[in-house]
């Protein structure tokens, strides 16, 4: 078979699929137009009792290893469990830097920011944790980040100076359990602490910015030592987020709670099957959180769950990447990629067609949350209402 | 500076620098690239020498409309154009112009050069050694590749390995162009009758290489401080292969050429499976050879990325069924990058479990999508591409 030919039917499938995505799974489209859109304010009523729960996968995935018809084998419980229940976005394009950390503070200020993904910096503009506590008069306790450990220390936080000290409350889970050097300070917990596969160099970085292990401990109401035993039953750094986040939930029921997934960054080993475990595990994982928030009388019917990848990963048809294994092209499908929400002001059964930008997320918190995202640049998607 | 790179540096001056640097740096390797990488990088020089075709001065205009940030030399990429690019790159991105700097440098590419090697077609073979399995003792093999080409389901014969090893050097001894021929091995290579023409690799025989290697990027993080990932990379960039202990390889070319797949190839130093993919993507797209035989082997369990970096020795136990998943994976890309190559619509392509007695065969009279149950041997499928 020619290249041309080859390509051209792989492309064509592509643009099937992208457009045909979930068809047959969900019940209804809503298209590019929807009038009748509720403004912010009256998004906001009642927003005191809401509360927010976003996961995102740092890391990246494409759409044939998660919802294309080829990937859905990798998410059954997203697919069987979740998506009935919520909204689906087939396009949410990343128009900024695709690097985890910068992505994901983009994510998490409605702002393409545009410093080094690599460097020890906070986000220039204000995050949803600081619009949302200053708007709300919350305390720290009340906005949580749980993240992998390299380089998202600064996330909660942004440097605009009069938010300062309304960040969240940051808790590294890895950090807890590794020496300085990056190397586990309790017998049998290597496994847990792998880390970024971009930057080995990034480890250690300075452990001002974020919670002390004997804060945590009190505020968690877990010691160390508990926390390293639990440790070693999981398999993963992103089931140790996860346990952290159901500690966080049950102890301190924050109304924002983010938790950024990173396992699935594996992928810039170049091993598609530890990718592929990493994307499996993660559908567990936001499966077990929706079950947990239903469960819980504190967040049950009150609570907006988001899943979103920071972006997609580059595609097999682009000669300048490597196919999964990175996000360096800067092509489309390392641009795009999906969001799932649901919760009591999502419709249900919906899939979404038209393009988002994924820097729309935090206006569209903003107005689940009753807050105002001045600086943010991105818009509230009128489709996230019931 | 070489007596190659001096006849060119003048045009170089009158370029663009963001396309001077990205020339340069190509003429700072041309002692040891593959005889096929030179020319084209010749013949690209070529072409941007007055006067110029229409689409080489659209390239010259795309270049120039890119803006330099304030702070970067505009001639530095003459001295260290690496340094410069890496530079120049993170500036297009954190200014929102990547895109526009991939479309000029798409510009340039060398026009697909076919030559009197190409006149045979080319061979690509895919080895799955047979400890690549699931645990079900059947499996649906190839399933990205099905749709390209004819699925032999019982390939039978004791005697595969040698008369794979046969056909090789049979290939080998039809054509005398240096570097035409390529056996690369995740594990150790066979014994194959030594030939000027025949370029071998193995993840075994670079464990010395791979190990050092390792330790090489602990010592730098755990004292680099400020340096960072990039000061890592740019550290990495700078090992020659005798740093690298590739001192006793005696061809300079294949000796950079190993050196740049461990040093730039992400993974490669961790795994075999990804080793084995990234070096036939490699040897595709720069030697452009007649024949690869490309075997998968299995790779090493996941281990924290850390714990690698700090042990560099102590190689994890191996992991048959996710090595299997890898080279599927890595059988598909190679497909991928064939296809890229001159006269890739007469090329043939065969993967083939040692395990599982399965193969597919693209290209020549090999029927798209279609299934022979009837049983075969190796050697006479190979024989149909000899």
């Amino acid at each position: 078979m020619s290249e041309h030919s080859f390509w051209s039917e792989v492309a064509a499938k592509q643009g099937r699929t992208r457009r045909d995505f979930l068809r047959g799974v969900c019940g209804s489209a809503v298209g590019a137009g929807v009038s009748n859109m509720l403004t912010s304010r009256a998004w906001a009523l009642g927003a005191d009792r809401r509360k927010v729960v976003v996961v995102t996968f740092g890391g990246g995935a494409r759409d044939q290893e998660t919802f294309a018809p080829e990937g859905q084998e990798n998410i059954p419980r997203m697919l069987g469990e979740l998506l009935p229940q919520g909204t689906f976005f087939t396009q949410v394009v990343n128009r900024g830097i695709l690097g985890h950390y910068v992505a994901t503070a983009s994510l998490a200020t409605g702002v393409y920011e545009r410093f080094n993904n690599f460097a020890n910096v906070a986000p220039a503009n204000p995050t949803i944790f600081e619009y949302f506590r200053k708007a709300q008069t919350r305390p720290g306790a009340d906005a949580w980040v749980v993240a992998p450990s390299n380089g998202f220390n600064r996330i909660g936080q942004s440097s605009n100076a009069l938010y300062a000290g309304m960040g969240a409350t940051v808790v590294l889970p890895k950090r807890m359990l590794a020496r300085p050097d990056g190397l586990p300070a309790f017998q049998g917990l290597d496994h847990l602490l792998t880390d970024n596969y971009e930057s080995p160099i990034q480890a250690p970085v300075a452990l001002d910015q974020e919670l002390s292990a004997e804060r945590i401990e009190s505020m968690l109401k877990l010691s160390v030592q508990d926390f390293a035993a639990h440790a070693r039953t999981l398999s993963s750094p992103d089931e140790l987020s996860f346990y952290v986040a159901q500690r966080v939930m049950q102890e301190t029921a924050p109304s924002l709670l983010w938790i950024t997934l990173h396992d699935v960054d594996v992928a810039h080993t170049g091993a598609f099957s530890l990718y592929i475990d990493a994307i499996r595990r993660s559908d567990r994982i936001c499966a077990d959180l929706w079950k947990m928030i239903q469960s819980d009388p504190e967040y049950k019917d009150r609570t907006n769950l988001v899943i979103l990848p920071d972006f997609g990963r580059d595609s097999d048809q682009d000669a300048g990447g490597n196919g999964f294994q990175h996000h360096r092209t800067g092509d489309a499908l390392s641009r795009t990629t999906w969001m799932l929400a649901l919760g009591p002001d999502i419709k249900q059964n919906t899939v979404v067609d038209r393009a988002i930008e994924s820097i729309d997320l935090t206006p569209t918190l903003g107005s689940m949350l009753g807050c105002d995202t001045a600086s943010a640049r991105g818009r509230v998607i009128p489709e996230l209402r019931r | 500076m070489s007596e190659f790179s001096a006849r060119w540096l003048p045009l170089l001056q009158t370029l663009p620098a963001p396309l001077a640097a990205l020339l340069m740096q190509g003429l700072q390797r041309s002692d040891v690239m593959f005889p096929r990488e030179k020319r084209e990088l010749e013949s690209t020089l070529e072409s941007l020498r007055p006067p110029r075709s229409p689409e080489m001065e659209r390239a010259v205009a795309a270049f120039k409309n890119l803006s330099i940030p304030t702070g970067m030399s505009a001639s530095a990429w003459q001295t260290e154009p690496a340094a410069w690019v890496e530079k120049f790159t993170a500036a297009m991105w954190s200014t929102g112009q990547i895109e526009a700097y991939r479309d000029a440098a798409k510009l340039t590419l060398p026009r697909q050069m076919s030559s009197t090697l190409d006149a045979a077609p080319r061979a690509v073979v895919i080895v799955f050694e047979k400890r690549l399995m699931r645990e079900a003792p059947s499996a649906t093999l190839f399933r990205r590749l099905q749709p390209a080409g004819t699925l032999f389901t019982a390939v039978r014969g004791e005697k595969s390995r040698e008369s794979l090893a046969e056909w090789f050097q049979q290939r080998a001894r039809r054509s005398q162009e240096r570097y035409a021929h390529w056996y690369i091995s995740g594990n150790s290579l066979p014994i194959l009758a030594p030939t000027e023409n025949l370029a071998s690799l193995s993840y075994a025989e670079l464990q010395p290489a791979r190990q050092r290697l390792l330790q090489m990027m602990n010592a730098a993080r755990n004292t680099m401080g400020t340096g960072g990932p990039e000061g890592l990379r740019h550290a990495m960039q700078t090992l020659t292969p005798d740093e690298m202990g590739l001192a006793s390889a005696t061809d300079p070319v294949l000796r950079a050429f190993a050196t740049d797949i461990l040093v730039g190839g992400s993974g490669t130093q961790l795994y075999s499976t990804t080793f084995v993919q990234w070096t036939a993507r490699e040897i595709l797209r720069r030697a452009q050879p007649r024949t690869l035989v490309a075997e998968f082997t299995a790779r090493n369990q996941s281990a924290s990325m850390d714990l690698r970096l700090a042990q560099p020795t102590k190689e994890p136990p191996l992991d048959f069924e996710g090595s299997l998943v890898d080279a599927e994976m890595g059988a598909y890309l190679t497909y991928l990058n064939l296809l890229r190559l001159p006269c890739s619509e007469r090329s043939h392509f065969v993967a083939w479990h040692e395990g599982y007695g399965q193969a597919i065969w693209i290209g020549g009279s090999a029927s798209r999508g279609t299934q022979s149950v009837e049983p075969i041997q190796l050697s006479a499928l190979l024989k149909q591409i000899a």
